[in-house]
Protein backbone atom coordinates (compact mmCIF):
# COMPACT_ATOMS: atom_id res chain seq x y z
CA UNK A 1 0.00 0.00 0.00
CA UNK A 2 2.77 2.39 1.00
CA UNK A 3 4.68 1.42 -2.10
CA UNK A 4 1.59 1.98 -4.22
CA UNK A 5 1.10 5.44 -2.70
CA UNK A 6 4.73 6.29 -3.29
CA UNK A 7 4.60 5.30 -6.93
CA UNK A 8 1.31 7.14 -7.36
CA UNK A 9 2.87 10.22 -5.83
CA UNK A 10 5.88 9.92 -8.08
CA UNK A 11 3.71 9.45 -11.14
CA UNK A 12 1.64 12.48 -10.19
CA UNK A 13 4.72 14.55 -9.60
CA UNK A 14 6.10 13.58 -12.99
CA UNK A 15 2.77 14.31 -14.62
CA UNK A 16 2.57 17.75 -13.03
CA UNK A 17 6.16 18.36 -13.98
CA UNK A 18 5.46 17.48 -17.59
CA UNK A 19 2.39 19.73 -17.54
CA UNK A 20 4.37 22.57 -16.04
CA UNK A 21 6.86 22.40 -18.87
CA UNK A 22 4.84 21.93 -22.05
CA UNK A 23 7.72 21.47 -24.42
CA UNK A 24 6.06 22.55 -27.64
CA UNK A 25 3.90 25.31 -26.27
CA UNK A 26 5.06 28.81 -25.52
CA UNK A 27 7.59 29.46 -22.83
CA UNK A 28 6.50 31.72 -20.01
CA UNK A 29 9.11 33.99 -18.44
CA UNK A 30 8.75 36.28 -15.45
CA UNK A 31 10.84 39.41 -15.53
CA UNK A 32 11.01 41.38 -12.31
CA UNK A 33 13.08 44.52 -11.77
CA UNK A 34 14.52 46.77 -14.43
CA UNK A 35 18.22 47.08 -15.16
CA UNK A 36 18.56 50.09 -17.44
CA UNK A 37 18.97 53.48 -15.83
CA UNK A 38 19.19 55.83 -18.78
CA UNK A 39 17.28 56.13 -22.01
CA UNK A 40 19.70 56.33 -24.96
CA UNK A 41 18.76 59.14 -27.34
CA UNK A 42 20.44 60.76 -30.31
CA UNK A 43 20.08 64.53 -30.64
CA UNK A 44 21.94 65.45 -33.83
CA UNK A 45 22.19 69.05 -35.05
CA UNK A 46 19.15 70.58 -36.67
CA UNK A 47 19.44 71.35 -40.34
CA UNK A 48 20.60 75.00 -40.72
CA UNK A 49 20.94 75.33 -36.95
CA UNK A 50 23.95 77.60 -37.53
CA UNK A 51 21.56 80.25 -38.88
CA UNK A 52 20.57 80.90 -35.25
CA UNK A 53 22.85 83.02 -33.05
CA UNK A 54 22.91 80.27 -30.38
CA UNK A 55 22.75 76.52 -30.63
CA UNK A 56 19.49 74.86 -29.70
CA UNK A 57 20.56 71.23 -29.61
CA UNK A 58 23.43 71.95 -27.16
CA UNK A 59 20.82 73.12 -24.65
CA UNK A 60 18.49 70.18 -25.40
CA UNK A 61 21.33 67.72 -24.83
CA UNK A 62 22.38 69.44 -21.59
CA UNK A 63 18.80 69.41 -20.26
CA UNK A 64 18.30 65.71 -21.01
CA UNK A 65 21.71 64.76 -19.64
CA UNK A 66 21.16 66.72 -16.42
CA UNK A 67 17.83 64.98 -15.77
CA UNK A 68 19.76 61.77 -15.21
CA UNK A 69 17.22 59.80 -17.25
CA UNK A 70 18.89 59.94 -20.65
CA UNK A 71 22.24 59.07 -22.16
CA UNK A 72 23.29 60.77 -25.37
CA UNK A 73 24.47 58.83 -28.38
CA UNK A 74 27.17 60.93 -30.02
CA UNK A 75 26.20 61.94 -33.54
CA UNK A 76 29.19 64.20 -34.30
CA UNK A 77 28.30 67.06 -36.63
CA UNK A 78 25.57 65.21 -38.47
CA UNK A 79 22.30 67.07 -39.06
CA UNK A 80 19.14 65.09 -39.80
CA UNK A 81 16.60 67.24 -41.65
CA UNK A 82 12.99 67.27 -40.53
CA UNK A 83 11.66 66.44 -44.01
CA UNK A 84 13.41 63.06 -44.27
CA UNK A 85 12.82 59.80 -42.44
CA UNK A 86 16.13 58.97 -40.75
CA UNK A 87 17.89 55.63 -41.03
CA UNK A 88 16.21 54.18 -37.93
CA UNK A 89 17.89 50.81 -38.19
CA UNK A 90 21.34 52.39 -38.42
CA UNK A 91 20.56 54.60 -35.43
CA UNK A 92 19.33 51.60 -33.49
CA UNK A 93 22.59 49.81 -34.22
CA UNK A 94 24.46 52.82 -32.87
CA UNK A 95 22.55 52.32 -29.62
CA UNK A 96 19.93 55.06 -29.87
CA UNK A 97 16.37 54.14 -28.86
CA UNK A 98 15.05 57.50 -30.03
CA UNK A 99 16.27 60.22 -32.35
CA UNK A 100 15.33 63.83 -32.89
CA UNK A 101 15.37 65.26 -36.40
CA UNK A 102 14.69 68.85 -37.28
CA UNK A 103 15.21 71.88 -39.44
CA UNK A 104 15.59 75.61 -38.91
CA UNK A 105 14.38 77.93 -41.66
CA UNK A 106 15.07 81.68 -41.45
CA UNK A 107 11.97 83.69 -42.37
CA UNK A 108 11.85 87.05 -44.17
CA UNK A 109 10.55 88.83 -41.04
CA UNK A 110 13.66 87.92 -39.04
CA UNK A 111 12.03 85.03 -37.20
CA UNK A 112 12.93 81.39 -37.63
CA UNK A 113 10.69 78.45 -38.38
CA UNK A 114 11.69 75.44 -36.27
CA UNK A 115 10.33 71.95 -36.84
CA UNK A 116 11.40 68.85 -34.98
CA UNK A 117 10.28 65.22 -35.07
CA UNK A 118 10.96 62.45 -32.61
CA UNK A 119 11.34 58.84 -33.74
CA UNK A 120 11.38 55.59 -31.83
CA UNK A 121 14.12 53.56 -33.49
CA UNK A 122 13.08 50.29 -31.82
CA UNK A 123 9.47 50.40 -32.94
CA UNK A 124 10.43 52.18 -36.15
CA UNK A 125 7.85 54.92 -35.91
CA UNK A 126 7.42 58.61 -35.33
CA UNK A 127 6.41 59.51 -31.76
CA UNK A 128 5.60 63.16 -32.24
CA UNK A 129 6.48 66.47 -33.83
CA UNK A 130 6.38 70.14 -32.95
CA UNK A 131 6.71 73.29 -35.03
CA UNK A 132 7.12 76.87 -33.92
CA UNK A 133 8.15 80.28 -35.15
CA UNK A 134 10.55 82.09 -32.88
CA UNK A 135 12.63 85.25 -32.62
CA UNK A 136 16.37 84.46 -32.49
CA UNK A 137 16.46 85.60 -28.83
CA UNK A 138 14.05 82.78 -27.94
CA UNK A 139 16.42 79.98 -28.88
CA UNK A 140 17.16 78.96 -25.27
CA UNK A 141 13.47 78.91 -24.37
CA UNK A 142 12.79 76.94 -27.55
CA UNK A 143 15.48 74.43 -26.65
CA UNK A 144 13.93 73.91 -23.21
CA UNK A 145 10.55 73.41 -24.86
CA UNK A 146 11.98 70.78 -27.20
CA UNK A 147 13.67 69.04 -24.25
CA UNK A 148 10.31 69.05 -22.40
CA UNK A 149 8.65 67.54 -25.48
CA UNK A 150 11.22 64.73 -25.64
CA UNK A 151 11.06 64.12 -21.88
CA UNK A 152 7.28 63.86 -21.90
CA UNK A 153 7.12 61.62 -25.00
CA UNK A 154 9.71 59.21 -23.64
CA UNK A 155 8.89 59.11 -19.91
CA UNK A 156 5.16 59.81 -19.87
CA UNK A 157 5.65 62.69 -17.42
CA UNK A 158 5.78 66.41 -18.11
CA UNK A 159 9.29 67.85 -18.30
CA UNK A 160 10.49 70.74 -16.15
CA UNK A 161 13.14 72.37 -18.32
CA UNK A 162 10.94 75.37 -19.21
CA UNK A 163 10.35 76.26 -15.58
CA UNK A 164 12.08 79.01 -13.62
CA UNK A 165 13.68 79.13 -10.22
CA UNK A 166 13.95 81.99 -7.71
CA UNK A 167 16.71 82.38 -5.14
CA UNK A 168 18.53 85.03 -3.11
CA UNK A 169 22.13 86.00 -3.82
CA UNK A 170 24.12 87.72 -1.10
CA UNK A 171 27.25 89.65 -2.02
CA UNK A 172 28.69 91.76 0.77
CA UNK A 173 25.78 93.68 2.27
CA UNK A 174 23.76 93.41 -0.92
CA UNK A 175 20.85 91.00 -1.28
CA UNK A 176 19.38 90.21 -4.70
CA UNK A 177 16.24 88.24 -5.40
CA UNK A 178 16.89 86.59 -8.75
CA UNK A 179 14.84 84.52 -11.16
CA UNK A 180 16.61 82.19 -13.61
CA UNK A 181 15.82 79.33 -15.99
CA UNK A 182 15.71 75.92 -14.31
CA UNK A 183 19.27 75.25 -15.52
CA UNK A 184 20.51 78.35 -13.66
CA UNK A 185 21.06 80.30 -16.88
CA UNK A 186 19.57 83.63 -17.86
CA UNK A 187 19.36 85.14 -14.34
CA UNK A 188 17.26 88.28 -13.92
CA UNK A 189 17.19 90.43 -10.80
CA UNK A 190 13.73 91.06 -9.39
CA UNK A 191 14.71 92.99 -6.25
CA UNK A 192 17.86 94.48 -4.72
CA UNK A 193 18.07 95.38 -1.03
CA UNK A 194 20.63 96.19 1.64
CA UNK A 195 18.59 94.09 4.07
CA UNK A 196 17.86 90.35 3.91
CA UNK A 197 15.26 88.88 1.55
CA UNK A 198 14.04 85.40 2.49
CA UNK A 199 11.41 82.75 1.76
CA UNK A 200 10.50 83.43 -1.87
CA UNK A 201 7.39 81.42 -2.87
CA UNK A 202 5.97 81.12 -6.39
CA UNK A 203 2.29 81.72 -7.01
CA UNK A 204 0.77 78.91 -9.12
CA UNK A 205 0.44 81.35 -12.05
CA UNK A 206 4.24 81.66 -12.28
CA UNK A 207 3.86 85.45 -12.46
CA UNK A 208 3.99 86.40 -8.78
CA UNK A 209 6.47 85.78 -6.00
CA UNK A 210 5.66 86.20 -2.33
CA UNK A 211 8.64 86.78 -0.04
CA UNK A 212 9.80 88.33 3.19
CA UNK A 213 11.90 91.47 2.91
CA UNK A 214 13.62 93.28 5.81
CA UNK A 215 14.05 96.46 3.75
CA UNK A 216 11.88 98.40 6.24
CA UNK A 217 14.09 97.06 9.09
CA UNK A 218 11.47 94.44 10.01
CA UNK A 219 10.13 91.32 8.28
CA UNK A 220 7.22 92.21 6.00
CA UNK A 221 5.57 89.93 3.43
CA UNK A 222 5.25 91.26 -0.11
CA UNK A 223 3.71 89.89 -3.29
CA UNK A 224 5.78 90.87 -6.33
CA UNK A 225 4.31 90.73 -9.85
CA UNK A 226 7.33 89.79 -11.97
CA UNK A 227 6.26 91.04 -15.43
CA UNK A 228 5.56 94.57 -14.13
CA UNK A 229 7.75 94.71 -11.02
CA UNK A 230 4.75 95.94 -9.01
CA UNK A 231 4.72 95.01 -5.35
CA UNK A 232 2.05 94.83 -2.71
CA UNK A 233 2.38 94.47 1.04
CA UNK A 234 0.40 91.40 2.10
CA UNK A 235 1.24 91.24 5.79
CA UNK A 236 2.77 94.04 7.87
CA UNK A 237 1.51 93.45 11.37
CA UNK A 238 3.16 94.25 14.66
CA UNK A 239 6.04 91.85 15.25
CA UNK A 240 7.21 89.38 12.62
CA UNK A 241 5.53 88.50 9.28
CA UNK A 242 7.14 85.44 7.71
CA UNK A 243 7.05 82.16 5.74
CA UNK A 244 4.42 82.89 3.04
CA UNK A 245 2.94 79.84 1.26
CA UNK A 246 0.46 79.98 -1.65
CA UNK A 247 -2.77 78.05 -1.80
CA UNK A 248 -2.94 75.83 -4.93
CA UNK A 249 -5.55 78.15 -6.47
CA UNK A 250 -3.34 81.21 -5.94
CA UNK A 251 -6.11 83.04 -4.07
CA UNK A 252 -4.71 82.87 -0.54
CA UNK A 253 -1.51 82.69 1.43
CA UNK A 254 -0.69 80.96 4.66
CA UNK A 255 1.62 83.20 6.67
CA UNK A 256 3.25 83.21 10.09
CA UNK A 257 2.56 86.20 12.33
CA UNK A 258 3.50 87.12 15.90
CA UNK A 259 0.90 89.85 16.26
CA UNK A 260 -0.98 87.92 18.94
CA UNK A 261 2.00 86.40 20.76
CA UNK A 262 4.30 83.57 19.66
CA UNK A 263 4.51 82.52 15.97
CA UNK A 264 1.15 81.26 14.72
CA UNK A 265 -0.24 80.41 11.29
CA UNK A 266 -2.81 82.69 9.64
CA UNK A 267 -4.55 82.64 6.28
CA UNK A 268 -4.76 85.83 4.26
CA UNK A 269 -6.11 86.71 0.81
CA UNK A 270 -3.45 87.37 -1.83
CA UNK A 271 -4.22 91.11 -1.65
CA UNK A 272 -3.63 91.20 2.10
CA UNK A 273 -7.30 91.29 3.11
CA UNK A 274 -9.27 88.88 5.28
CA UNK A 275 -6.55 87.73 7.67
CA UNK A 276 -7.68 85.00 10.05
CA UNK A 277 -5.93 82.70 12.45
CA UNK A 278 -5.85 79.04 11.35
CA UNK A 279 -5.58 77.56 14.85
CA UNK A 280 -4.49 78.37 18.35
CA UNK A 281 -1.47 76.43 19.42
CA UNK A 282 0.37 76.06 22.68
CA UNK A 283 3.77 76.30 20.93
CA UNK A 284 5.50 77.96 18.02
CA UNK A 285 3.97 77.07 14.65
CA UNK A 286 5.80 78.03 11.46
CA UNK A 287 6.78 77.08 7.87
CA UNK A 288 3.28 76.34 6.53
CA UNK A 289 2.92 74.54 3.16
CA UNK A 290 -0.30 73.69 1.36
CA UNK A 291 -0.94 70.17 0.07
CA UNK A 292 -1.51 70.08 -3.70
CA UNK A 293 -5.21 69.27 -3.23
CA UNK A 294 -5.64 72.28 -0.95
CA UNK A 295 -7.02 70.11 1.89
CA UNK A 296 -4.13 70.31 4.33
CA UNK A 297 -1.57 72.70 5.66
CA UNK A 298 1.66 71.04 6.74
CA UNK A 299 3.74 73.01 9.24
CA UNK A 300 6.55 72.82 11.77
CA UNK A 301 5.74 73.10 15.47
CA UNK A 302 7.46 72.62 18.83
CA UNK A 303 4.13 71.89 20.56
CA UNK A 304 5.32 68.38 21.45
CA UNK A 305 8.74 69.46 22.69
CA UNK A 306 11.20 69.26 19.78
CA UNK A 307 10.56 70.60 16.29
CA UNK A 308 8.34 68.22 14.34
CA UNK A 309 6.05 68.32 11.31
CA UNK A 310 2.27 68.32 11.70
CA UNK A 311 -0.68 68.86 9.42
CA UNK A 312 -4.05 70.48 9.95
CA UNK A 313 -7.11 70.74 7.67
CA UNK A 314 -7.18 74.05 5.77
CA UNK A 315 -10.52 74.71 7.43
CA UNK A 316 -8.86 74.47 10.84
CA UNK A 317 -9.36 71.79 13.47
CA UNK A 318 -7.09 69.31 15.12
CA UNK A 319 -3.48 68.98 14.00
CA UNK A 320 -1.92 65.54 13.49
CA UNK A 321 1.74 64.80 13.91
CA UNK A 322 3.33 63.58 10.63
CA UNK A 323 7.01 62.94 11.42
CA UNK A 324 7.50 60.27 14.03
CA UNK A 325 11.18 59.38 13.71
CA UNK A 326 14.05 61.59 14.83
CA UNK A 327 14.24 64.51 17.21
CA UNK A 328 14.19 67.35 14.70
CA UNK A 329 12.18 67.52 11.45
CA UNK A 330 11.36 70.86 9.81
CA UNK A 331 10.39 72.60 6.54
CA UNK A 332 7.64 70.31 5.19
CA UNK A 333 7.11 70.41 1.42
CA UNK A 334 4.33 68.15 0.07
CA UNK A 335 4.98 66.65 -3.37
CA UNK A 336 2.84 67.80 -6.32
CA UNK A 337 1.14 64.36 -6.50
CA UNK A 338 0.34 64.45 -2.77
CA UNK A 339 1.98 61.08 -2.13
CA UNK A 340 5.13 62.19 -0.38
CA UNK A 341 6.55 64.88 1.82
CA UNK A 342 10.03 66.37 1.58
CA UNK A 343 11.51 67.95 4.70
CA UNK A 344 14.75 68.68 6.52
CA UNK A 345 15.85 66.30 9.24
CA UNK A 346 18.68 66.61 11.70
CA UNK A 347 20.71 63.50 12.44
CA UNK A 348 24.20 62.86 13.78
CA UNK A 349 25.74 64.11 10.53
CA UNK A 350 23.87 67.37 10.28
CA UNK A 351 20.85 68.74 8.46
CA UNK A 352 19.79 66.68 5.48
CA UNK A 353 16.90 66.43 3.06
CA UNK A 354 14.54 63.53 3.58
CA UNK A 355 11.45 62.30 1.78
CA UNK A 356 8.57 60.42 3.36
CA UNK A 357 6.02 58.31 1.53
CA UNK A 358 2.90 59.51 3.30
CA UNK A 359 0.87 56.29 3.00
CA UNK A 360 3.55 54.08 4.56
CA UNK A 361 5.42 56.78 6.57
CA UNK A 362 8.65 55.33 5.14
CA UNK A 363 11.43 57.92 5.17
CA UNK A 364 14.51 58.06 2.93
CA UNK A 365 17.41 60.46 3.44
CA UNK A 366 18.14 62.15 0.10
CA UNK A 367 21.30 64.17 0.67
CA UNK A 368 24.57 63.64 2.49
CA UNK A 369 26.09 67.02 3.28
CA UNK A 370 25.85 68.69 6.66
CA UNK A 371 23.70 71.78 6.14
CA UNK A 372 20.96 71.24 3.55
CA UNK A 373 17.80 73.32 3.72
CA UNK A 374 14.88 74.88 1.80
CA UNK A 375 13.70 71.90 -0.30
CA UNK A 376 11.49 72.76 -3.27
CA UNK A 377 9.89 70.27 -5.67
CA UNK A 378 10.04 70.56 -9.46
CA UNK A 379 6.47 70.73 -10.78
CA UNK A 380 6.59 67.10 -11.94
CA UNK A 381 7.76 65.99 -8.48
CA UNK A 382 10.81 64.16 -9.78
CA UNK A 383 13.53 66.59 -8.69
CA UNK A 384 14.06 68.70 -5.58
CA UNK A 385 16.01 71.92 -5.51
CA UNK A 386 17.63 72.82 -2.18
CA UNK A 387 20.21 75.02 -0.56
CA UNK A 388 23.47 73.52 0.63
CA UNK A 389 26.65 75.01 1.98
CA UNK A 390 30.25 74.70 0.93
CA UNK A 391 32.87 76.58 2.96
CA UNK A 392 30.24 78.85 4.57
CA UNK A 393 29.00 79.81 1.12
CA UNK A 394 25.47 78.93 0.08
CA UNK A 395 25.14 76.87 -3.11
CA UNK A 396 22.10 75.43 -4.87
CA UNK A 397 21.84 71.72 -5.54
CA UNK A 398 19.23 69.33 -6.86
CA UNK A 399 18.46 65.71 -6.10
CA UNK A 400 15.90 63.36 -7.63
CA UNK A 401 13.08 62.14 -5.42
CA UNK A 402 14.35 58.56 -5.94
CA UNK A 403 17.87 59.71 -4.88
CA UNK A 404 19.41 58.44 -8.11
CA UNK A 405 20.47 61.80 -9.53
CA UNK A 406 22.15 64.61 -7.67
CA UNK A 407 23.81 67.69 -9.03
CA UNK A 408 25.03 71.16 -8.18
CA UNK A 409 23.53 74.18 -9.89
CA UNK A 410 26.19 76.68 -10.80
CA UNK A 411 24.29 79.91 -10.53
CA UNK A 412 27.46 81.95 -10.06
CA UNK A 413 30.34 82.29 -7.65
CA UNK A 414 28.32 83.93 -4.90
CA UNK A 415 26.47 83.10 -1.73
CA UNK A 416 23.15 81.70 -2.95
CA UNK A 417 20.29 80.59 -0.71
CA UNK A 418 16.52 80.30 -0.38
CA UNK A 419 15.72 78.53 -3.67
CA UNK A 420 12.16 78.06 -4.90
CA UNK A 421 11.22 76.06 -7.99
CA UNK A 422 8.52 77.73 -10.08
CA UNK A 423 5.45 76.10 -11.67
CA UNK A 424 5.11 74.84 -15.23
CA UNK A 425 4.63 77.74 -17.64
CA UNK A 426 1.03 78.36 -18.60
CA UNK A 427 0.48 77.61 -22.27
CA UNK B 1 8.83 3.64 -12.95
CA UNK B 2 7.75 5.33 -16.12
CA UNK B 3 10.68 3.97 -18.05
CA UNK B 4 9.75 2.26 -21.23
CA UNK B 5 6.49 4.14 -21.45
CA UNK B 6 5.88 5.22 -25.02
CA UNK B 7 6.32 8.95 -25.47
CA UNK B 8 5.43 11.13 -28.42
CA UNK B 9 7.28 14.13 -27.06
CA UNK B 10 10.54 14.62 -25.22
CA UNK B 11 10.18 13.94 -21.54
CA UNK B 12 11.03 16.69 -19.13
CA UNK B 13 14.11 15.17 -17.65
CA UNK B 14 15.96 17.03 -14.92
CA UNK B 15 18.53 18.01 -17.55
CA UNK B 16 15.89 19.56 -19.80
CA UNK B 17 14.32 21.28 -16.85
CA UNK B 18 17.64 22.81 -15.88
CA UNK B 19 18.27 23.78 -19.50
CA UNK B 20 14.89 25.48 -19.72
CA UNK B 21 15.38 27.30 -16.45
CA UNK B 22 18.72 28.55 -17.71
CA UNK B 23 17.16 29.59 -21.03
CA UNK B 24 14.39 31.51 -19.20
CA UNK B 25 16.90 33.15 -16.89
CA UNK B 26 19.12 34.32 -19.75
CA UNK B 27 16.20 35.82 -21.67
CA UNK B 28 14.94 37.50 -18.49
CA UNK B 29 18.40 38.89 -17.71
CA UNK B 30 18.87 40.36 -21.17
CA UNK B 31 15.45 41.99 -21.34
CA UNK B 32 15.65 43.21 -17.74
CA UNK B 33 19.01 44.83 -18.50
CA UNK B 34 17.43 46.82 -21.32
CA UNK B 35 14.33 47.88 -19.41
CA UNK B 36 14.22 51.35 -17.96
CA UNK B 37 11.51 51.95 -15.40
CA UNK B 38 9.62 55.18 -16.13
CA UNK B 39 10.28 57.79 -13.43
CA UNK B 40 7.77 57.85 -10.59
CA UNK B 41 6.35 54.36 -11.26
CA UNK B 42 4.19 53.48 -8.27
CA UNK B 43 2.75 50.25 -6.92
CA UNK B 44 3.54 46.88 -8.50
CA UNK B 45 2.17 47.04 -12.05
CA UNK B 46 2.34 43.92 -14.22
CA UNK B 47 2.29 43.73 -18.01
CA UNK B 48 2.20 40.63 -20.22
CA UNK B 49 3.66 40.51 -23.72
CA UNK B 50 3.71 37.75 -26.33
CA UNK B 51 6.91 37.62 -28.32
CA UNK B 52 7.54 35.56 -31.45
CA UNK B 53 11.11 34.93 -32.46
CA UNK B 54 13.03 33.42 -35.37
CA UNK B 55 15.21 30.37 -34.74
CA UNK B 56 18.21 32.74 -34.53
CA UNK B 57 16.58 34.60 -31.64
CA UNK B 58 15.70 37.74 -33.58
CA UNK B 59 12.35 39.17 -32.54
CA UNK B 60 9.63 38.89 -35.18
CA UNK B 61 6.75 40.46 -33.29
CA UNK B 62 5.88 41.90 -29.93
CA UNK B 63 2.25 41.94 -28.81
CA UNK B 64 0.88 43.53 -25.66
CA UNK B 65 -1.50 40.97 -24.11
CA UNK B 66 -2.21 42.69 -20.82
CA UNK B 67 -1.38 46.33 -20.25
CA UNK B 68 0.23 47.48 -17.01
CA UNK B 69 -2.20 50.39 -17.04
CA UNK B 70 0.78 52.74 -17.40
CA UNK B 71 1.29 53.57 -21.09
CA UNK B 72 4.84 54.82 -20.51
CA UNK B 73 5.72 51.48 -18.89
CA UNK B 74 4.12 49.42 -21.69
CA UNK B 75 6.18 51.48 -24.18
CA UNK B 76 9.37 51.05 -22.17
CA UNK B 77 8.86 47.27 -22.02
CA UNK B 78 8.20 47.00 -25.73
CA UNK B 79 11.39 48.94 -26.44
CA UNK B 80 13.34 46.74 -24.01
CA UNK B 81 12.14 43.59 -25.80
CA UNK B 82 13.03 45.00 -29.22
CA UNK B 83 16.37 46.21 -27.93
CA UNK B 84 17.10 42.69 -26.67
CA UNK B 85 16.83 41.20 -30.16
CA UNK B 86 18.38 38.74 -30.90
CA UNK B 87 17.32 36.99 -27.72
CA UNK B 88 19.65 34.45 -26.09
CA UNK B 89 19.38 30.90 -27.47
CA UNK B 90 19.02 27.77 -25.33
CA UNK B 91 21.94 25.42 -24.75
CA UNK B 92 20.16 22.67 -26.73
CA UNK B 93 18.15 23.26 -29.90
CA UNK B 94 15.17 21.24 -28.72
CA UNK B 95 14.60 23.70 -25.87
CA UNK B 96 14.01 26.56 -28.29
CA UNK B 97 10.50 28.09 -28.27
CA UNK B 98 9.35 30.42 -31.02
CA UNK B 99 6.63 31.85 -28.79
CA UNK B 100 7.44 33.47 -25.49
CA UNK B 101 5.08 34.87 -22.92
CA UNK B 102 6.89 37.57 -20.97
CA UNK B 103 5.47 38.81 -17.67
CA UNK B 104 6.94 42.02 -16.32
CA UNK B 105 6.83 43.37 -12.77
CA UNK B 106 9.54 46.03 -12.88
CA UNK B 107 8.89 47.34 -9.36
CA UNK B 108 9.51 43.91 -7.84
CA UNK B 109 13.02 42.95 -6.78
CA UNK B 110 14.52 40.35 -9.15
Amino acid sequence: MTQFLTSLRTALALLLWALAIPVHAQLSIEITGAGATRFPVAIPLLEREASLPRSITDVVRADLERSGLFSLVDMGLVALPEAAIPDLQGLRQRGADAVLTGSVTPLSDGRHDIRVRLFDTQKGLEIGAIAMRIAPAQSRATAHRIADFIYEKLTGQPGYFSTRIAYVVKSGQRYELQVADADGENPQTALVSREPIISPAWAPDGQRLAYVSFEAKKPIIYVHHLPTGQRQVVANFRGSNSAPAWSPDGQRLAVVLTKDGPSQIYLVNADGSGVRRLMTSSGIDTEPAWSADGQWIYFTSDRGGGAQIYRVPTSGGTAQRVTLEGSYNVTPRPSPDGRSLAFVTRNDRGFQLAIMELASRQTTILTDSVRDESPSFAPNGRMLLYASEIGNRGVLAAVSADRRVSQRLSVQAADVREPAWGPLPRP
Amino acid sequence: MMQGEPSTRPTATPATQAGLADYQARIAAKVRGNLMRPPGLEGNPEAVFMVRQHPDGSVVSVRLVRSSGVPALDDAIERAILRSSPLPLPAANELFRADLELKFRPNEQP
